[in-house]
């Protein structure tokens, strides 16, 4: 089999976050002007990667594959990715049917300024149904009517590509043939080498970024000291969950339908209150409550430590998110 | 005066910004150690490199080996107290780390769970003590065959292997 | 531009010699013989004894992509097998100015070298023997490809490669671009590039070689290795910064100094304030401000000790002395605490990571393992009364796949969170370290200057002796702070250069109006024969909308052309691209050779309508007037070769079932054929 055929075939098999940076990585290597676009701080704006001074742009996709999903679900799904990263990149949003504008802070600093994007290539992991095209170009042409063109050219041109058009667009080498045959391996012994630059950007510290942004600046010493014993709790948690999954796996199993109790009791109270925030903000007692059934006879210091710890991980693990009011 | 809690911090500083918390439930999911595809496959691995034969019922093992070496090879990060408590002299106190060791696997609920599962199935068979290969045991070395030809499960079945080379002494399996 | 005179093989079997011979001539032919008659073996002939074989994928001098016909058993007719003892194949190329090359290499035989025949007007004819594919291009005199390209009169072109050096463009770089092979040569354009010498761009390089746009090609190059020296010099600036920080980190003092960002904004940053002003700044550390104190501590220590008296009822110097070495035993022993500390902590957290990283792992591997169903435990029934047996019942649970993703991002964060704290505790270790260091050197310090005083004898001397020692420290801790100012220098003056290299790279060569020409003559061309070739997409009105992307690649308003259209249209594309290359490239300045070579277009999908199409094409102006050879190795019908010739196409029929024949009387290898001027008659079928 030729190489080109078989890094096809390999690059077809991978979804989601190795697809992407499967492409980022082969694109890095034809290109050399190409820059990937990491998602921190606060997404990649629908971008993922850049080249030739911000005029090529490139967005991925790369859906896991159901074998009980038909054609068209599948079209259906990628074509509603790409339109949503295209209307990111046209600074729209749909309101009800209507397209509106909506502008996307991410992007501008990512494009360099008075650049504007010619050329934007989706790449999917399957284009195996010609389908995808005039849904796409459709959106296409009302998203070129619509929007201001501030960081996209009116005349850009979007193609799609899939495992084939990517792989013959640029020569397959043996690096290439190489890394694809061991994606994972290659995958996870980079990330166990490069300990901070991990593929799933650090959210939680993204977060604390996001609530400096939102408050005022003398608050930033409170939100490091927050950050810190956030943190703090959070390290301990883990190391607890690992003691009690070696030593009392009962309790560590236990410990975990408990995690997802305090998440949902914390929502409900949340949903069902005027003041949200006060009843997240005894998010540390409830979950006291809950974890007093399994963990009382440990004592009430070693109780408070566990609670603190796993409202940690719920702030660490992102399920504790807030909406930034309209003139943040 | 007591530390203000982080989480108490955080609500303060949403309520003085107007913004809105939420909680997104959909990120928490439960370990994958206790999904039963994963348990079954570590039980069948290590029935299949430690069962042993046993004319004419078939390959057997004691059910308590089997359940500490299933506990360690999902925790390969115990195999050096495992090694330690294997070279323990008789009359030793264990350590802190081997005592932990002990009572974990001996606690280890889910392992009898997927142990009667298993048994109903009929992948395996309760004799006294001891687990037999049971009229579908086929299924266990399916299942093992399959990991290894896709290249699964690599820790967990480097563990098992190490296993064999760490003697298992009876009073570890039953105590004093 | 150049074209080839005639393919022939020959060689000795056990029945004897035996040979095979193609003339060809200017223009467009076809040789139309049935299937196995060895058309493959003649096209092959052709990339062998140009010595492009790695265009097969196979490595250099090896014959296996030949048949076993000249390799290891001849058939000479139906049953009758002859072992091949010996067997070579020849081409000959003639040259627009009239001179003739005559290439030979063994097949099966030494591979390792091609006989070369030069003739010219007025010249006595020439034979070398040039190495085929060892430094084929590297030796002047006896490299193949260093002979044609000087033959030629191709210039070489060094391109970059991966790896960051650069790699000649070879022949077999180019060759794709008009030898389209049967077997693989049609499934992609250019199928049949070579990727493993691992140049850069090569599809695009190949494309404007062949057009002539030789400049384009070193502005591309120019192009690259401007990026790759940016890339090298972002690389360099990360390691000054870390040499910063390094330096900063010894002696615990606070410092931003980075080197990530683009070229412009690191040259922005560190020519806006020196090292030694950003320390001052950020870490306060004023180095030649307290070199400046000690030593005026130290000269006044001097005076005192030579001018001025001693107390000599103070007996305080013992005391003092006694207490600063307590202090830093005392600082001594929490650092040291904290050390300890410090690596437990590393400990537990590189255990954590471990931990994480190997149930990352686990849960990766669940899910593989449940996406791709293998191993999984289907229909569970009970086996004695058959009913559905429902995991729930014995307390189990059987995660979704998207679960143990959630769970496998959930894992990711906790472990990005535990390598930051990792990252966190090894600079507090690698700071407590040096400061324990300094401080063992200042309790040293102490230590002795505690002996020399308790050794001294009565005040005075106790005194003197204090003295002398806060002079020595006080020396030392000058020698330091020069050793830091050393450093903090030299490390300055490697930022300097860096800067100094960064302003000063080149600006980029644009596009000529050249190339842009040269560019818009392919894609006319290009236009034409798609048109011709009825390519169902491209009609005369659509064509307009046809372009080229920066790849070379032909588009079709947004879509990818290769995308539209029938399977036919395929092969349709990849000889609209090869004549449409040969047509533009052979225009002058080109340095297309003016051949194009397609081995099997109507295997790729014998459809009638494609036939139909494929013998239309033919028949037109645009493929028969070509001022470029094109030779098409097919199988057509006797009613498809009499059309053909009506239309006056050259169609070659050989005669025989099998191209290779023994040979009636044994002759000496034909070194010299006259071309003919006719083609050869029909074989009834």
């Amino acid at each position: 089999m030729s190489f080109g055929l078989e890094y096809s075939r390999s690059l077809s098999q991978l979804t989601g976050d190795p697809f992407q940076e499967e492409v980022c990585v082969r694109l890095g290597r034809v290109i050399v002007s190409f820059q990937p676009i990491p998602r921190k701080p606060h997404g990649d704006g629908g971008l993922d990667g850049l080249s030739h001074d911000g005029e090529h742009a490139y967005c991925c996709y790369g859906p896991e594959y159901d074998a009980a999903k038909k054609t068209k679900e599948r079209v259906d799904a990628i074509v509603d990715k790409f339109k949503e990263d295209l209307r990111k990149l046209f600074e729209l949003d749909m309101n009800g049917t209507k397209l509106v504008h909506k502008e996307n802070e991410e992007i501008a600093t990512i494009v360099a300024e008075g650049t504007t994007i010619k050329h934007i290539k989706l790449i999917v992991n399957w284009f195996e149904s010609h389908r995808l095209i005039g849904p796409i170009n459709t959106a296409l042409k009302k998203y070129r009517k619509a929007s201001a063109c501030k960081y996209v050219d009116p005349t850009a041109s979007v193609v799609i590509w899939g495992p084939t058009e990517f792989a013959a667009a640029y020569v397959v080498d043996e690096d290439s043939i190489l890394r694809i045959r061991h994606g994972t391996l290659f995958r996870e012994v980079k990330s166990a080498a490069d300990t901070v630059a991990i593929a799933d950007p650090t959210t939680f510290e993204a977060k604390i970024a996001a609530l400096k942004k939102i408050c005022p600046p003398y608050k930033a010493p409170t939100i490091e000291g927050m950050r810190e014993q956030f943190l703090s709790d959070w390290r301990v948690s883990l190391a607890f969950e690992q003691k009690l999954d070696s030593s009392i796996p009962t309790l560590h199993h236990a410990l975990e339908a408990d995690r997802l109790r305090i998440a949902q009791q914390v929502r409900h109270l949340m949903i069902s209150s005027p003041q949200p925030h006060v009843e997240l903000g005894r998010a540390e007692q409830i979950a006291k409550d809950l974890l007093a059934n399994d963990f009382e006879t440990f004592g009430s210091t070693l109780l408070d430590s566990i609670s603190s710890g796993e409202v940690a991980r719920l702030m660490g693990d992102c399920l504790i998110a807030w909406e930034a009011p309209a003139n943040a | 005066m007591p530390n203000r809690s982080a989480i108490a911090t955080l609500s303060e500083l949403l309520e003085e910004s107007h913004a809105k918390p939420k909680m997104r439930i959909e990120r928490l999911a439960p370990s994958a150690i206790y999904d039963l595809d994963y348990r079954v496959f570590v039980v069948a691995a290590a029935f299949e490199r430690h069962a042993k034969a046993a004319p004419p019922i078939g390959r057997r093992i004691h059910a308590t080996r089997l359940k500490l070496l299933q506990f360690i090879a999902i925790r390969p990060r115990l195999l050096p107290v495992i090694k330690a408590w294997s070279t323990a002299k008789p009359d030793e106190e264990l350590t802190f780390t081997t005592q932990d060791l002990r009572r974990g696997f001996l606690g280890d609920q889910m392992f009898d769970s997927v142990v009667a599962f298993l048994v109903a199935r009929g992948a395996l068979e309760w004799m006294d003590t001891q687990l037999v290969e049971g009229k579908n045991a086929v299924l266990l070395s399916a299942i093992h065959t399959a990991a290894i030809d896709s290249g699964l499960f690599e820790l967990e079945r480097q563990t098992i292997e190490a296993l064999r080379g760490i003697k298992l002494t009876v009073r570890m399996l039953e105590g004093e | 531009m150049i074209r080839l005179g005639h393919i022939a093989v020959r060689g000795q079997c056990t029945e004897g010699p035996f040979a095979g011979t193609l003339e060809l001539s200017k223009g467009l032919q076809v040789i139309s013989a049935d299937n196995a008659f060895g058309k493959s073996l003649a096209v092959k002939s052709v990339a062998w004894c140009l010595g492009v074989e790695p265009i097969f994928g196979i490595f250099s001098n090896d014959a296996t992509c030949f048949p076993q016909a000249v390799l290891e058993r001849l058939q000479l007719q139906e049953g009758l097998f002859s072992d091949v003892l010996s067997s070579e194949c020849e081409i000959g190329i003639v040259h627009d100015d009239g001179r003739k090359l005559q290439l030979t290499r063994a097949i099966k035989g030494d591979t390792s070298t091609v006989i070369v025949r030069e003739e010219a007007e007025g010249q006595r004819v020439r034979e070398s023997k040039l190495l085929a594919r060892r430094e084929t291009m590297q030796d002047e005199t006896g490299g193949l490809q260093h002979f044609l390209f000087t033959w030629l009169g191709w210039p070489r072109v060094k391109v970059p490669t991966f790896k960051g050096t650069l790699s000649e463009v070879y022949l077999e770089n180019l060759v794709p671009s008009f030898y389209i092979d049967q077997t693989e040569g049609w499934t992609e354009l250019q199928a049949q590039q070579i990727g493993r010498y691992q140049q850069l761009e090569i599809k695009e390089i190949a494309v404007e070689y062949l057009l002539g746009a030789v400049d384009a090609i070193n502005a591309r190059v120019a192009q690259r290795q401007s990026l790759q020296q940016q890339a090298a010099q972002r690389e360099a600036a990360r390691s000054i910064a870390e040499r910063v920080n390094h330096l900063a980190d010894w002696r615990d003092w606070s410092i931003d100094w980075s080197g990530n960002g683009s070229i412009t904004d690191i040259i922005k940053r560190w020519s806006a304030q020196s090292l030694r002003e950003a320390f001052k700044k950020d870490a306060h550390v004023d180095l030649p401000q307290t070199i400046s104190s000690l030593s005026q501590r130290v000269t006044r220590l001097r005076e005192s000790l030579a001018k001025d008296g001693v107390d000599r009822h103070n007996t305080s110097a013992p005391t003092e002395l006694s207490q600063r070495a307590i202090d830093l035993k005392q600082r001594r022993h929490a650092l040291n605490e904290s050390l300890s500390t410090l690596r437990i902590q590393k400990e537990q957290t590189d255990e954590l990571l471990s931990s994480l990283e190997h149930r990352i792992q686990s849960a990766s591997d669940l899910l593989r393992f449940k996406n791709t169903g293998i191993g999984r435990l289907d229909h569970i029934e009970c086996p004695t009364c058959h009913r559905d047996l429902d995991p729930a019942t014995f307390a189990l649970t059987n995660q979704s796949a998207q679960s143990v993703g959630v769970h496998i991002e959930s894992l990711k964060r906790d472990r990005e969170m535990m390598a930051s704290n990792g990252h966190s505790i090894d600079t507090g270790i690698r700071t407590t370290r040096a400061t324990l260091q300094a401080l063992d050197v200042e309790l040293r310090e102490a230590e002795r200057a505690l002996m020399n005083v308790t050794a001294a004898a009565g005040a005075e001397r106790e005194q003197i002796a204090k003295i002398v020692a806060e002079l020595a420290s006080l020396e030392r801790q000058i020698d330091r702070a020069r050793e830091a100012m050393a450093e903090m220098d030299e490390i300055q003056a490697d930022i300097n250069r860096w800067i100094a290299e960064a302003q000063s790279s080149v600006a980029l060569p644009t596009s000529s109006v050249d190339f842009s020409q040269r560019m818009a003559a392919f894609l006319d061309a290009l236009r034409k024969y798609l048109i011709e070739l009825q390519h169902s997409e491209v009609s005369a009105s659509s064509a307009a909308s046809l372009s080229l992307d920066e790849l070379y690649v032909p588009y079709l308003d947004t879509r990818r052309l290769r995308s539209l259209g029938s399977a036919s249209d395929h092969s349709r594309l990849t000889m609209a691209y090869a004549l449409g290359l040969a047509a533009a490239g052979t225009r002058p300045t080109g340095l297309h050779p003016g051949l194009v070579l397609l081995d099997e277009p109507l295997q790729q999908n014998p459809d009638p309508k494609h036939r139909t199409r494929f013998m239309q094409f033919l028949g037109k102006d645009l493929a028969r007037t070509a001022s470029f050879q094109t030779i098409i190795f097919t199988s057509l019908r006797t009613d498809e070769v009499s059309s053909l010739r009506k239309q006056g196409v050259s169609v070659q029929t050989p005669p025989g079932k099998k191209w290779l024949q023994l040979l009636p009387v044994p002759k000496p290898p034909n070194k010299t054929p006259a071309p003919p001027s006719e083609p050869q008659g029909d074989v009834k079928s």
